[in-house]
């Protein structure tokens, strides 16, 4: 059987790294070889992957497939334990073919100031980094790659970004490493008490979950609160998303989607993989907070929003919206809301990706994100740049046939038949949070009816009217074309998704008896 | 029974045609001969085929089981998203409904938007349009049903706002888009509810069949009927504008013509009917629910018509009366007439649609949607007058016209219901009957200042094509040689005898090309039968006993439903139930064994079946059995109606009959009260007395709270809601928390600019500190010992 | 002999390096004063193996003298090599100029 090649579930997450590598040997003239190369190592990494899923075991996706168990570090009992499941792979998937639009996406559209060795070198860094995240069941090997991003990210924000990109880098940098270093106590506490608990491997992320909630009340509260501190900055959760619309106004149009499409979800998976099936009773007491917390992200995200007047500062606001669903479904703690919130990520991945790539290519053309001076009447100048605006946005703003409808959905649904346990005692609380979130759709449509309005319809100022505007190029076609038909697919047809979790949620569900 | 229904299986192509047609137009539309019109005309023409024999089928042969399909499902945890097919009467009366209008409306419109930008976008759209719907009407479940409501809601936003390069018509498109998303909430919420509710006792949690069944048996509390129904009725009053949610309707008149007609007629406001409908035996279950919905709707119709009567504009004028038609259907649900309600639902989309294709005829014609430019066009358009009129008096209720039937069987359901002591049916039994008067009249008074007296000027505005901008187009081969041969030819035929024409380029109004008038004569022809479908019985259609629209569009389950909050209840209702089915099969034995005036009894009965249990309830028997608040003919009720259209028409005719013409157009565009001056109404002493306080004061108060109280609610929030989100963002965002992220960096930074003055590079210094603190170290060491 | 003699001495010798390294201005005195504290450290060690440790027979106090005598020898070689490049550079061996190594 291929899945039980454990080796090729390796090479596809480390195959970036031998890109890097030979991307760094390259001569630095040679820019168009380097472009080259950087698509040529990432396709073939997507293609790994996509042998992957071919090899992959449907019909058990409730297992790890592809796994991979080493000693690593002995002394501390860490293990280099590998695999991927139901709930990884469409992760994985993700991370890879967004890594290789970029790529493809830099072939002629790169940032101030050029580069393109170094960018593509640390893009594959970045690779290797997200999809070990998905990847990794061993809590050390999951922390270092988690830390691993976080390089990459801030050189490119550093080096690539805008005006204040030294600013929002560093605030990237420290506010995601101050939630770390909480995480990585709590990770501690774990395997302490997990050695006292008598379980063989302590570090290992499937055996600390089928223990099915170690240690005391009070020792699992401490440590979801750590393990929460950690994973909510990196969601980002209301109120630590200040971080987020620097980082995406100042990141090169790359840098955002890759931090939109990929890194905000390895804090949702984080919650999902880690903190809700190791510390089941903890979560259980925070899930009320993390519902209300998702909610107000969600009203405030939309509202504030309403208040932008950047593009790309708009889109990053109505991430922590978006990502306010997720966490809505994630604290109803039952099979349903964590299938939501699976979705949710892979739906905001896909389609705020594709907003980023669209506000880049919009910053290409009018040399400003500034919608007042844009002024409207993109739809004369660029027909088919606006529809596209038009189309995501609708995605977007969650409208049923496209991707971003079903994850809201499903998330208010199972908001309200939260777990028993909290159903007993929060009833009401989470009906109030069913209504309030879909309040948060119409904020939702209201501000992105506004953005189409303000840049897309209307007539064309006179500063823009007699100024060439190219319309769609073929890179960008050729890069957009794959989220786009996923947005109208994963709208169509749910299932795609939804049957491919189902079997590993429902089995990662019965850890914490939801 | 079964073996006739093959076609039923065939549902979903009705659904996927208009899909595959807006995307292969989409795709492809340019590059076709006629821009894509063709795929999309033919595409609705074999729906609209399909639609005609299931509606054959299911009506020839009565109350059908619904046939349920699933096409694929996705686990999703707790609950499955299923996508499927429900086929019963309601849904064939839908599928008749929509595809018909939607087939004229593009045959419509291939002249219509003829030259148009965005033609073939416009094609795609209609088709899109037309997709939604019917994924709606054909939702086997909630959920599929809040997809294609969803759907049908954005592409009105798109087609109202055809035209985005105006500012104005944005605005209206987004506040059509918010104000429905608005009540969306209540929808989506409203479903949850019921879903959830129902996944204590079965896995398919948004199956329509299931909720019924289960809320029928009484299996689901009370409070989640109660408020899974108010939610759910939430997002059809937006959708369906009822007040105080049908401030986006007369907005929607940006968009072009056909688009009104589409939104108006079969598809968007009729969703949210469609939709309360479909649950009805869930609705039925709550007195408070009905009479939320009675009480709704009552105010809706009787409100928006008097909005009616002061507009110039012939669309708004259409547009409240819509508003107006569609509280008639709520409010019919909302007193026991489900027939009634979805009878005048089905009707008021054919003669809707007339009077909107009717109205963009003459839209087209003169270039303006002012009645005051128009006046006399009978003689310059006399098919659009001819039609016009019949849908003028299909919608007043004219008698043997379509409204008529479904008008009187509104009045007669809430009868029935006032007879079974609840007061909501004598409210609106009254309310409907004054809102029929007011109808009558608005309708009286658009046909006499459009029609009638003398032709008020085309507005001094070029023609859009004359001969010589056809030519032009021609020479640079813009547009297909067929049409512009029309245009050419009609553009040659104009008549130049108007008296208005003396400008040279300035046409006077012409009669519209073919393809508008088969639309308008088709549906013309159509406003009679379908009232007949529901007026009279139909002796042995498809071999069988009586069908009528009654037992067309009863599922089995609003057969068998009976209202909990009715006294007598349970034991009334078996009664019923068995003795309606006990008739059914005596008809059905008698006609097998050929006995001659079976059947023909029971069809001089004028409606045998539910006439005896009328019956019963004049004699003071309640029935709590649904459908025997069936409507009936009642003569009283008849002649209320017929007196209420006489005394609108013959006041509209005293008022604008014969007075427009000496007027000056302008000046009775001013202001109605310039009608009050005018000498040649004061002998009508009854005028003063009911005309002017209705007129002048109660139908502008009306008028003004809806556009400045109502409406002003609607932005107020939107400003309440940008002001707080400035707020949000300036202060608590940027400031507050923000302000603590960085004030925890900036605080770091401070101290250690404090403290670096420490290393001031001078070794001997360290020295000393180093000396000073081992002595400090011996001290305390010695001290401790 | 008595103990007392070298620690008095050793004492007294601390302190004058003492107080060179922290009061002199030129740094090959500031050196000297270096090598003064060494020492008297050397005396205290080898005093105490004399005196007190008489019976270890590693005589560890004096081959610890010995590592302190290397270590001086190198760190004077250093030093000085330092001051002479300061001197290079600044032709002065104060060492209130050297304080480059500040904030």
């Amino acid at each position: 059987m291929l899945n039980d090649q454990g080796w090729l579930l390796s090479l596809a997450l480390f195959f970036p790294l031998i890109g890097a590598a030979a991307i760094v040997a390259m001569p630095s003239g040679a820019e168009q070889a380097i472009k080259r190369a950087g698509v040529l190592f990432s396709g073939i990494t997507l293609a790994l992957t996509v042998a992957v899923m071919v090899g992959f075991d449907y019909a058990a996706a409730g297992e790890l497939q592809f796994e991979t168990t080493v000693t690593w570090i002995e002394a501390i009992g860490a293990r280099y334990h590998l695999g991927i499941d139901g709930i990884s792979l469409p992760l994985f998937a993700l991370t890879s073919l967004l890594t290789f639009l970029c790529a493809i996406y830099t072939t002629k559209i790169i940032p101030k100031p050029g580069k393109p060795k170094a960018f593509l070198a640390l893009m594959m860094l970045l690779q290797v980094g997200m999809a070990g995240t998905f990847l990794a069941f061993d809590l050390v090997l999951f922390f270092v790659f988690w830390e691993v991003v976080l390089v990459p990210m801030y050189f490119m924000i550093g080096m690539w970004g805008g005006p204040r990109r030294e600013y929002a880098s560093v605030k990237f940098f420290l506010y995601t490493l101050f939630g770390s270093v909480f995480m990585l106590v709590a990770f501690l506490s774990i395997y302490f008490v997990a050695t006292d608990a008598g379980i063989a491997n302590p570090w290992d992320i499937v055996e600390l979950s089928e223990a099915a909630g170690i240690g005391s009340y009070t020792f699992q509260t401490l440590a979801f609160l750590g393990i929460f501190l950690g994973f909510a900055i990196k969601v980002p959760v209301w109120p630590f998303h200040t971080w987020l619309p620097d980082a995406h106004t100042e990141a090169p149009t790359v840098g955002s989607v890759l931090l939109a499409g990929v890194l905000l979800k390895m804090g949702t998976y984080g919650f999902i993989r880690i903190a809700l099936p190791i510390l089941p009773e903890g979560a259980l007491r925070f899930a009320p907070l993390i519902g209300v917390l998702g909610v107000i992200g969600i009203i405030y995200g939309s509202l504030a929003c309403l208040a932008q007047t950047d593009v790309k500062r708009l889109i990053a606001f109505s991430s922590v919206g978006h990502m306010g669903f997720v966490m809505l479904g994630i604290s109803a703690m039952n099979t349903t809301g964590i299938q939501a919130a699976l979705y949710g990520n892979i739906a905001h991945a896909v389609v705020t990706g594709m907003l980023f790539f669209l506000a880049g290519s919009l910053h290409e053309r009018y040399h400003t994100r500034e919608i007042s001076e844009i002024g409207g009447g993109m739809l004369v100048k660029m027909p088919r740049y606006g529809a596209l605006l038009v189309f995501v946005s609708m995605a977007s703003l969650g409208l049923p046939g496209l991707a971003g409808f079903w994850g809201e959905f499903t998330a208010l649904w199972a908001a309200r038949s939260p777990a028993p346990a909290l159903a007993a005692n929060y009833s009401g609380l989470y009906l109030g949070l069913v209504i309030f979130g879909a309040i948060g759709t119409v904020l939702t449509a209201g501000y992105f009816l506004w953005l189409i309005q303000r840049v897309g319809l209307g007539t064309p100022s006179e500063r823009w009217a007699d100024e060439p505007l190219s319309d769609v190029m073929t890179v960008e076609w050729v890069s957009w074309l794959p989220l786009l038909a996923l947005i109208l697919i994963m709208g169509i047809f749910p299932v795609i998704i939804f049957g491919v979790q189902d079997p590993a949620v429902t089995n990662l569900v019965s850890f914490f008896g939801g | 029974m079964e073996a006739g229904l093959q076609a039923l299986d065939y549902a979903w192509l009705v659904v996927l045609l208009p899909f595959v047609a807006a995307v292969v137009i989409a795709a492809f539309g340019r590059l076709m001969p006629l821009k894509g019109s063709e795929v999309g005309i033919a595409a609705m023409a074999i729906a609209w085929v399909t639609s005609l024999v299931i509606g054959f089928q299911t009506f020839a042969n009565g109350p059908v089981d619904a046939l349920e399909q699933t096409f694929w499902t996705a686990p999703v945890g707790g609950l499955t998203i299923e996508f499927g097919q429900y086929v019963d009467g309601l849904t064939a009366m839908m599928l008749v409904l929509v595809t018909t209008v939607s087939l004229l409306v593009q045959l419509y419109s291939r002249e219509y938007m003829h030259g148009e930008d965005r033609f073939t976008y416009f094609f795609a759209m209609l088709s899109l349009f037309t997709f939604s719907m019917l994924v709606l009407v054909i939702a086997p479940n909630t959920l599929q049903a809040i997809v294609g409501w969803e759907l049908v809601g954005v592409c009105s936003y798109l087609l109202i706002g055809y035209y985005w390069r105006e500012k104005s018509n944005v605005d209206a498109a987004n506040k059509a888009f918010l104000v429905t998303k608005f009540a969306d909430i209540g929808l989506l919420v409203g479903v949850i509810v019921l879903s959830v509710g129902v996944s204590a006792h079965t896995d398919n949690v948004f199956s329509i069949s299931e909720t019924i069944e289960l809320a029928m048996a009484g299996e689901l509390s009370s409070l989640t009927v109660i408020m899974g129904c108010l939610f759910i009725f939430l997002g059809a009053v937006g959708k369906s504008g009822q007040m105080p949610l049908h401030v986006w309707l007369p907005d929607a008149m940006a968009g072009p013509t056909p688009v009104s007609a589409l939104i108006h007629a079969a598809t968007m406001v009729t969703a949210g009917v469609f939709f309360v409908a479909r649950l009805y035996p869930v609705f039925i279950q709550e007195l408070v629910v009905m009479n939320v919905i009675a009480i709704v709707g009552v105010i809706t119709l009787f409100f928006a018509g008097f909005l009616a009567i002061v507009q110039d504009d012939i669309k708004k004028v259409l547009a409240y009366s819509t508003v107006s038609q569609l509280g008639y259907m709520m409010a019919a649900l909302g007193v026991g007439g489900y027939t009634a309600g979805i009878f005048h639902l089905f009707t008021h989309g054919f003669f809707k649609a007339l009077l909107f294709l009717g109205s963009g005829s003459l839209i087209h014609a003169i270039h303006s949607n002012n009645m005051s430019d128009m006046g006399g066009m009978r003689r310059y358009m006399p098919w659009t007058f001819v039609t016009f009129l019949i849908g003028s008096l299909a919608l007043a209720g004219f008698p043997l016209t379509a409204g008529f039937f479904s008008k009187d069987e509104i009045l007669v359901s809430a009868q029935i219901w006032a007879d079974n002591g609840l007061a909501m049916g004598t409210w609106v039994f009254w309310l409907g009957l004054a809102g029929a008067l007011v109808t009558t009249f608005y309708m009286a008074r658009s046909i006499f200042l459009i029609f009638f007296g003398e032709h008020r000027g085309v507005p001094a505005r070029p023609s859009a094509r004359t001969v010589a901008d056809i030519e032009a187009e021609e020479a640079s081969g813009v547009l297909d040689p067929q049409a512009e041969g029309e245009d050419l030819a009609q553009a040659a035929h104009d008549p130049d005898t108007s008296p208005t024409t003396g400008l040279g380029g300035h046409h006077a109004p012409h009669e519209s090309g073919w393809q508008i008038l088969t639309a308008l004569v088709v549906l013309a022809v159509l406003s009679f039968p379908v009232g007949l479908a529901g007026g009279f019985l139909w002796d042995e259609v498809g071999g069988s006993t009586e069908r009528n629209f009654e037992t067309w569009t009863a599922t089995h389950a609003i057969e068998e439903a009976t209202y909990p909050f009715l006294p007598g209840a349970d034991e009334h209702s078996e009664e019923g139930g068995e003795g309606e089915h006990a008739e059914e099969e005596g008809a059905d034995e008698g006609e097998a064994a050929g006995l001659p005036g079976g059947p023909d009894d029971v069809a001089l009965a004028a409606g045998p079946a539910t006439t005896v249990l009328a019956a019963e309830s004049a004699e003071g028997e309640i029935s709590n059995h649904v459908l025997h608040g069936a409507p009936e003919f009642h003569l009283d009720v008849f002649v209320l109606a017929l007196i209420a259209f006489l005394a609108a028409v013959a006041g509209a005719w005293a008022i604008y009959g014969r007075g427009h013409r000496e007027r000056d157009p302008v000046l009775h565009m001013g202001g109605l009260t310039t009608v009050l001056v005018n000498k040649y109404y004061l002998d009508d002493i009854g005028y003063r007395g009911v005309v002017v306080p209705i007129r002048d004061h109660l139908a502008p108060a009306t008028s003004w709270s809806s556009n400045v109280v109502l409406d002003g609610i609607v932005k107020g929030v939107g400003g309440g809601v940008k002001r707080l989100a400035n707020v949000t963002y300036h202060t608590v965002d940027q400031k507050i928390i923000d302000g603590g992220v960085n004030g925890a960096a900036f605080s770091a930074a401070w101290w250690s600019n404090k403290l670096k003055h420490l290393q001031s590079g001078d070794v001997q210094r360290y020295a000393g500190a180093m000396l000073a603190g081992v002595i400090v170290l011996v001290v305390v060491f010695a001290a401790a010992r | 002999m008595t103990l007392i003699g070298p620690l008095v001495l050793a004492a007294f010798l601390f302190c004058v390096g003492l107080y060179g390294v922290m009061a002199r201005r030129n740094a090959v005195l500031v050196l000297i004063s270096v090598e003064l504290m060494l020492n008297a450290v050397n005396i205290n060690l080898v005093a105490f193996q004399n005196l007190v440790w008489t019976g270890d027979a590693d005589a560890t106090g004096q081959v610890f003298a010995l590592f302190v005598i290397v270590v001086a020898a190198a760190e004077v070689g250093v030093g000085l090599a330092i001051v002479f490049n300061m001197f290079r550079n600044r032709a002065s061996i104060n060492i209130d100029d050297a304080d480059l190594m500040r904030w």
